[in-house]
């Protein structure tokens, strides 16, 4: 009889896409500000995983997606980088959701100071205040997807956090991480 | 006030999207499993076809018969070990003795002519 709780599945892959897609995504694009590549990061990100289904445990692989996204968003970022660099590629815009003319240009003055604010922490604060704010993991969890200790978790949260409120006035994070 | 973390939607079909790539991925998994499948079973045929056909190995059969080593059965044997260098000082022939008891025995006689002297 097969062993149902420890099979990582079809069923069980979809699952964890619906839950993970939106917070993976707004992860993924805080590294690549690009909808696209976001998305092509998270559909390569469940790709892998599924190759290595065999050896996934249920109870680790959340903590195990947001690493291997953040893998790949870290390496299209030097590809990008790169790219740049010698002229072939360049920076792509803000996203846009607001119809009014008005009201999108003030959202993407915002986006492109929350950006610079972003862009400016060291990607070891990045990767813990993304993985803090966005996704639901456990201080363990994030510390298990970042090979770090969960009281440097804290710390470099904290870090973060206090960078990124003297560039952004008025800011605060959400409590319950 | 500027919130960093604004929640944003990623783009419809994800699901789909992704699913796509994941049977894509397996159809070229299974497309790779065929292709090596059909070199191994090419390789084996060739094996089989290839290897020494029963013409080779009557061929070696008498020198296997006189206790020759396999492996070198197939070798043409030399075909004169002796031979004598010319000299100015005289005429030299070998004669070819071979023995019936044994046909790896070969003698050879040595018949020389003294220098003519002019």
């Amino acid at each position: 009889m097969p062993d149902n709780e420890n099979t990582f599945d079809e069923v069980a892959l979809e699952l964890l896409y619906r839950k993970l897609e939106k917070p993976l995504y707004n992860v993924v694009y805080r590294w690549v500000w690009d909808g696209a590549e976001a998305r092509d990061i998270l559909q390569e990100t469940f790709l892998r995983l599924w190759k290595m289904q065999a050896r996934v445990r249920p109870e680790t692989v959340e903590p195990l997606a947001y690493k291997i996204a953040l893998n790949l968003a870290r390496k299209r970022l030097r590809r990008k980088k790169i790219l740049s660099w010698v002229g072939l590629e360049g920076r792509p815009p803000p996203p846009s959701e607001q119809p009014d003319p008005e009201e999108t240009m003030r959202q993407e003055e915002r986006d492109e100071t929350v950006r610079a604010a972003v862009e400016s922490l060291a990607p070891k604060y990045r990767d813990v205040i993304l993985l803090s704010e966005f996704s639901e993991l456990t201080y363990d969890e994030i510390a298990a997807a970042l090979d770090i200790q969960p009281g440097t978790v804290a710390s470099r949260r904290h870090t973060a956090i206090k960078m990124l409120r003297d560039k952004l006035e008025g800011w605060s994070p959400r409590e319950d991480a | 006030m500027t919130d960093p973390f604004r929640k944003l939607e990623p783009p419809s079909g994800g699901w789909a999207a992704t699913r796509e790539r994941i049977m894509e991925h397996e159809r070229r998994r299974f497309q790779r499993l065929v292709v090596l499948a059909t070199a191994a079973l090419f390789a084996l045929v060739f094996a089989l076809v290839a290897r020494p056909d029963r013409q080779d190995d009557q061929r070696a059969r008498p020198a296997l018969d006189r206790g020759v080593h396999p492996d070198l059965a197939m070798f043409d044997p030399v075909t004169e070990p002796v031979r004598i260098a010319p000299s100015a000082r005289g005429h030299a022939g070998l004669l070819r003795v071979e023995t019936p008891e044994n046909p790896d025995v070969i003698f050879y006689h040595v018949l020389t002519t003294p220098p003519s002297r002019q």
